[in-house]
């Protein structure tokens, strides 16, 4: 095989297809409606990015937030109906990686692997992070005391050396994990009634202190803002392509899915926009802090209010939520280490799975580790700004991968086919890419240097240890 | 009647060659059906960032498939055909016993926990799982079972004492019996403890009391047994056995080769989780044949 062809070689669909689902957790039952698809959707993608990405968002764009998370959300809703075509077609590959995997070819799949854990290992650090803010928020407004600043910051901010609040509910998290713990269908619903709630309290708390002099300038640093900012915001979508994945399980996918997603990224956007507006509405934009706390919620709420009830309330929630969030953002980046390692591109050892709980238990651990550390040590900055580029990037190639498998394999079986092909998974592209044009030059040069390290990880252990290369027909062998 | 259809919950290891081990034992004799089930974890049951779990949900499949097929390996080897399955669920008990209705069955076998002693039974979760909530009887193969299986059951026993909930326990055991043609022997164990100096006496005289009492309760459990129409009394034993603990007072009864101990689980307890009696788990732990327990759960 030449080297190109290595490079590009992917894996076969029908043959990952034929691997997957014999037992019966494979085989699911066609029995989710419209209503169950859009609050499933909505449940997974109203997220805690909105408890900690207000900060950073608004001093871009000011007012005009809001058309930041429009501009996110319409990326969103082209992506996910290409995560919906590549659910249906290759039911049995869980995520963007492996849909590039079996599409574009193992160089760029690995890059959207490497990519993945920005998306995952990286952001869950902030996120942690972000969980600590609002703890400490908490306990200031409850109990009247915060952390000393040296065990609440990151180094780098207001005098941090080890964030012990960012670690510590990393800890929680992998222990629950290394458990075999997952979130019930139960307490994740009780989670999204949280949200939505504290959201709506945030909403209508700060709606009282609104003031429409705030609003202008509405887009102080116009569209070159509003984009910027837009990416970031994009991040509070993560999880929109859950109902895409529930595709298998739809009464009617053609109808219902596409439906599902527009309606629950509506009434997502819908909630980021009310939370938006009623922020910048209260406080000036100026007043939000690009180094300053990651708990920007509750802060508008001091200032809007001047008591401090209701920022306790919201810290409570946010502290709750995110929490959850940082669970399942470990979980599946341990799932894609897996996926990764299972086709030889990482280490075997994050492939070895405790024999009783089927838990990868040092898979899980190195990732906590990893994430604990991040958030403990390093001050994130401008990592947590390239996470959004590999974030879009990801979701640029889902979008890509969806017309290389029409002109390759026009003959699969698809339960559910985007609409209006190619257009959508086009503008798809389109969309990923402007918002990450948007993100700034030093933005794209920690992006290059990540995606360098990646490739030199690459070159130096993966493709010579890939599963592929050693199975010359460049097709997946079978799992012994 | 029990023994007709059979759930084997297996395991590629001891425990899982235990229960094939007396799943055949039990079929042998009843010509009944197997269903041999491996209860793997499920995927994350909500919605995360994207179904990341496929691949891992795809090879603990594949994993739970290459078991059964050392599985029927093992039983092709016995000349025996059965079902194979694959459950997800998150307790192996519980997944188990969600596979009941599926497969028909009116029994769940079971190995022993690993850990503890070398011999007897250990219940573990899955045990645990079962026993709380299995809507048919459950039997848990003693370790090692599997290197020593006998051909057929040749005596059914059970643990009695004149307790609500026992009969029932002394019914299936007195079918069984039957079924088998064997002898059914009721079981009692007395536990006393152990005196010094002048409370020897006193504790004694109480043993004998206790062991006399039981002896008449045998007596009459042994004459309604025969009184319902199941068994003659020639058929029928009754045994006392004391000691200073349970295992030891076990260890001092006689066990045949091929002995299948039966035991009831307590109706009396106040919470769920002790339904089960403490004397019947020390028997449990002590007892070197497999044994049947009759969930509360139980239909």
């Amino acid at each position: 095989m030449s080297m190109t062809a290595a490079l590009f070689r992917t894996k076969s669909v029908d043959q990952i297809v034929a691997e997957g689902g014999k037992g019966e957790g494979g085989e699911l039952k066609r029995s989710m409606s419209l209503l169950q698809l859009t609050l499933f959707s909505v449940g997974a993608t109203l997220g805690t990015g909105i408890f900690v990405v207000l900060g950073e968002a608004v001093p871009l764009a000011g007012p005009a937030v809001v058309l930041s998370f429009i501009l996110a959300a319409v990326t969103a809703l082209f992506s996910a109906l290409s995560y919906a075509e590549l659910a249906g077609t290759i039911p049995v590959s869980g995520s963007s990686y492996s849909y590039a995997y079996a599409t574009l070819g193992e160089l760029i799949a690995w890059v959207c692997g490497w990519c993945l854990l920005l998306e995952y290992a990286v952001s869950v650090s902030a996120v942690a992070v972000g969980w600590g803010q609002y703890l400490n928020e908490f306990f200031d407004k409850t109990l009247g005391f915060t952390m000393p600043a040296a065990i609440a910051n990151s180094p780098g901010t207001a005098g941090g050396v080890v964030n012990v609040p960012a670690v510590a509910v990393v800890m929680i998290a992998t222990y629950l994990l290394l458990n075999g713990t997952s979130e019930s269908a139960t307490a994740n619903t009780i989670m999204v009634f949280t949200k939505i709630g504290i959201l709506i309290f945030f909403c209508v708390v700060a709606a009282t202190a609104f003031d429409s002099g705030n609003l202008t300038p509405f887009a102080p640093m116009g569209w070159a803002g509003i984009s910027a900012a837009g990416s970031k915001v994009f991040f509070s979508y993560i999880g929109f392509d859950a109902a895409s994945t529930a595709g298998e399980e739809a009464k009617n996918p053609k109808r219902d899915l596409p439906l599902a997603i527009l309606i629950s990224l509506g009434i997502v956007t819908l909630v980021y926009v009310a939370v938006g507006l009623t922020a910048v509405g209260a406080m000036p934009w100026q007043q939000f802090d690009i180094n300053g706390s990651e708990a920007s919620l509750a802060k508008v709420l001091d200032v809007a209010t001047g008591m401090s009830w209701p920022s306790a309330v919201l810290s409570f929630g946010a502290v709750v939520a995110i929490a959850s969030v940082v669970l399942t953002v470990l979980y599946g980046q341990t799932r894609i280490l897996f996926a990764m390692s299972r086709d030889g591109l990482v280490p075997p050892i994050f492939q070895k799975v405790n024999p009783r709980t089927s838990v990868p238990v040092a898979n899980t651990l190195i990732v906590s580790a990893f994430v604990s550390i991040l958030a403990a040590l390093i001050p994130l900055g401008r990592l947590v700004d390239a996470t959004s580029i590999g974030t879009l990037f990801a979701f640029a190639l889902v979008n890509v991968g969806v017309i290389v498998l029409r002109r390759s394999r026009p003959d699969m079986p698809r339960s559910f086919r985007t609409p209006l092909y190619p257009i959508t998974p086009i503008l798809g592209v389109g969309f990923c890419v402007y918002l990450m044009v948007g993100l700034g030059a030093v933005t794209w040069t920690v992006f290059a240097l990540w995606t360098l390290g990646g490739l030199v990880c690459y070159f130096l252990y993966g493709r010579r240890h890939s599963r592929l290369a050693q199975s010359p027909s460049g097709t997946r062998e079978q799992v012994s | 009647m029990i023994g007709g259809s059979v759930l084997v919950g297996y395991e590629p290891d001891r425990r899982g060659a235990d229960a094939l081990a007396l799943a055949a034992t039990v079929v042998s004799g009843t010509g009944g059906d197997l269903t041999v089930a491996s209860v793997r974890p499920p995927a994350w049951p909500v919605p995360g960032p994207g179904k990341v779990d496929a691949e891992w949900e795809a090879y603990l499949d594949s994993q739970a498939q290459a078991a059964l097929d050392g599985a029927a390996k093992i039983l092709d080897g016995w000349g025996l055909s059965a079902e194979y399955l694959v459950t997800a669920n998150r307790g192996s008990g519980r997944g188990l016993a969600h596979l009941v209705g599926k497969a028909r069955a009116d029994l769940i076998v079971i190995g022993s926990a690993p850990g503890g002693p070398r011999h007897g039974i250990a219940l573990g979760s899955t045990a645990d799982q079962l026993l709380h909530g299995s809507p048919v009887p459950v039997m848990l193969a003693p370790k090692g079972y599997a290197q020593r299986p006998p051909e057929v059951f040749d005596r059914i026993s059970v643990a009695y004492l004149r307790r609500p909930g026992c009969e029932q326990a002394v019914d299936l055991a007195a079918r069984i019996a039957v079924r088998r043609n064997t002898l059914l022997r009721l079981l009692t164990v007395a536990v006393g403890h152990k005196a010094k100096g002048k409370a020897v006496q006193l504790v004694e005289e109480q043993a004998r009391r206790v062991v006399e009492r039981y002896r008449s309760d045998l007596a009459l459990a042994a004459k309604e047994t025969e009184d319902g129409g199941i068994l003659t009394t020639d058929r029928i034993t009754t045994e006392v056995v004391q000691g200073p603990d349970a295992q030891s007072a076990i260890g001092l009864a006689e066990w045949s080769p091929g002995e299948l101990l039966v035991l009831a689980s307590s109706t009396a307890g106040p919470l769920r989780k002790v339904f089960m009696g403490d004397m019947s788990l020390k028997i449990l732990r002590a007892v070197p044949c497999p044994a049947v327990v009759l969930p509360r759960t139980a239909r």
